[in-house]
């Protein structure tokens, strides 16, 4: 039957409903999903079967986790004062604020990508050890402990996550070397469509610009209801 | 020698021996509920990054359904770490001031700069980053000991520290990486461009690039990322329904549907390397809270992509 192979959506979907562990979900799905398709468990030669394949593409997945090995350096310089000093230096410059700092990365990181510069995850280099510390320290919220403060910095750190993935997501094709360019070229190229990728590259400037523009009205109006906030919490505590 | 040196198989075999040694400290954290589960997980997951390369496949695939098995039942859990107190901030800012910023900034730059050294001949030029940014990390770790003057074992207890505190969903990104490879040899993407196919009213061309979109951007989501489901759409959706009739350029549909398709990534916690390591990462309370904040943007994007897409299909 044609729509089997889409019970592993179906695995996925009833997996979160349950709100059961997601790497559970995730095997689950898998399993089920091969023995819909027909797969033996364990592979033979000529068929490849459920576990190996799982096992396989887990051992050539190992690169998106390499960023394990950055920990033990980022760990030990945030226990010596990283965060403090990011606070200090985004203090010095008064005008900053949550939103715009955000927007300035993304910006900066737009033209990273752009440039075909990669390192990597963005939050493991940037938005822990740098982005976050200096927002918590714009919206000056580090008196830990306060109820009210929680959700403000949950909210600082939720936009910290989407700053890097906004810039990321519409600003990489930006580079005509990168992958998903090189995707569409050999998707068209199969069915005999020639594309230049530097043309390609050049209409994603569109894309790129209007993702700015939406984001900053985004950091926008999460900087209106920061304001607010401290403002509520300054009447309230004179 | 050099070239085993500048492979990426030593980068995962560095990864898996500080996995392993993660995994001893966690045996001997007494202040860890479940130190022998978490350590175990630590443990397992070393041994796939070390011989990943070397165990048959299988034996990984059994290694990483036992590690989910551990998480689903609840096993791996954080210690308590001692987390720095503000005057101990202010005084290590004090101490080291901007010095502290050289190793965190080393790894993006040391892995920038080295990519663009020639490299041997074994390393193909898309994986040259990865196996700079293992050296890069483990340069600034150095660096970082020096100067701070640190005993070694801090690196260990501080990078245990920031593992811990992502904990289990450190294989979210790979096992959904897994999962995209099991829909693919399945035939997911190809049965959703075929029942969209059969539903969609072709000669309304706004309706087809809405539909287009909404496909792309569904499978995405469904799927946590793009690559698998774009090719199918575009041949099996975009350039028939799109192209042909209608003259749109194929560049243009092509790189509008894929970041179409991003709008999609944002808003799913199938997309973990993107959405949900990142909340946990950030030491955020709701694991659902980076989608949470990136959705509506995601929808605004999305109007976006329909209109423009549309407006280009028209000229």
């Amino acid at each position: 039957m044609d729509y089997l192979p889409l019970i592993g959506i179906a695995v996925v979907a009833a997996g979160f409903l349950l709100r059961l562990r997601v790497t559970i979900i995730v095997v689950a799905a898998g399993l089920v999903t091969g023995i819909a398709a027909g797969m033996p468990l364990i592979g033979s030669a000529g068929a490849p079967g459920i576990i190996d394949t799982l096992g396989k593409a887990f051992a050539n997945g190992r690169i998106i986790t390499l960023f394990v090995l950055s920990l033990p350096a980022l760990g030990l310089s945030e226990r010596c004062g990283l965060q403090e000093q990011a606070r200090r230096l985004i203090r010095k410059i008064p005008a900053a604020t949550v939103g715009r700092l955000q927007i300035v990365y993304q910006f900066f990181r737009v033209c990273m990508v752009a440039l075909g510069i990669r390192m990597g995850s963005g939050h493991v280099s940037f938005s822990r050890p740098l982005v976050l510390p200096m927002a918590l320290g714009a919206a000056k919220a580090d008196d830990a402990g306060d109820n009210e403060q929680a959700e403000q910095i949950e909210r600082i750190k939720a936009v910290t996550a989407a700053s890097e993935n906004y810039g990321n997501f519409f600003g990489q094709n930006l580079f005509f070397g990168a992958s998903g360019v090189a995707l569409i070229v050999s998707s068209l190229q199969q069915n005999g469509i020639h594309v230049d990728p530097r043309h390609i590259a050049r209409w994603a400037i569109p894309v790129a610009a209007v993702s700015l523009v939406v984001s900053a009205f985004q950091y926008w109006l999460l900087d209106r209801w920061l304001a607010r906030r401290s403002l509520k919490r300054k009447v309230k505590k004179p | 020698m050099i070239e085993a040196i500048t492979s990426l198989d030593a980068i995962f075999a560095l990864s898996g021996a500080v996995l392993l040694v993660f995994a001893a400290f966690t045996f001997a954290d007494q202040t860890n509920t479940s130190r022998w589960g978490t350590g175990l997980f630590w443990a397992l997951l070393g041994t796939t990054f070390a011989f990943g390369g070397i165990l048959p496949y299988w034996v990984t695939g059994g290694l990483v359904i036992a590690m989910a098995v551990l998480d689903g039942c609840g096993l791996v859990r954080r210690g308590s770490h001692s987390e720095s107190r503000p005057e101990e901030q202010t005084a290590a800012a004090v101490r080291y001031g901007w010095k502290i910023f050289v190793p965190v900034l080393m790894i993006p730059a040391v892995t920038y700069a080295s990519s663009l050294v020639p490299w041997g001949q074994n390393v193909s030029s898309d994986r040259v980053v990865f196996v700079s940014l293992g050296y890069a990390s483990i340069a600034a770790a150095i660096v970082a000991l020096v100067l701070t003057r640190s005993r070694p074992t801090g690196l260990i207890q501080e990078g245990r520290r920031l593992a811990d505190a992502i904990g289990a969903v450190i294989i979210l990104p790979q096992l959904l990486a897994a999962l995209g490879t099991l829909f693919t040899a399945a035939g997911v993407g190809s049965a959703i461009a075929k029942f969209v196919s059969g539903v969609i009213p072709e000669g309304n061309l706004f309706a087809v690039v809405l539909v287009c979109c909404l496909t792309i951007a569904g499978s995405s989501f469904l799927m946590g990322n793009s690559f698998a489901a774009f090719p199918v759409i575009m041949v099996g959706l975009a350039i028939p329904l799109l192209v042909r009739p209608f003259g749109a350029d194929p560049a243009v549909v092509g790189i509008l549907l894929l970041t179409c398709a991003s709008c999609g990534t944002l808003c799913t916690p199938m997309a973990a390397n993107f959405n949900i390591v990142p909340a946990s990462l950030l030491e955020m309370q709701d694991s659902y809270g980076v989608i949470k904040f990136q959705a509506p943007c995601a929808a605004v994007m999305f109007a976006a992509h329909v209109l423009l897409l549309w407006a280009v299909a028209m000229r």
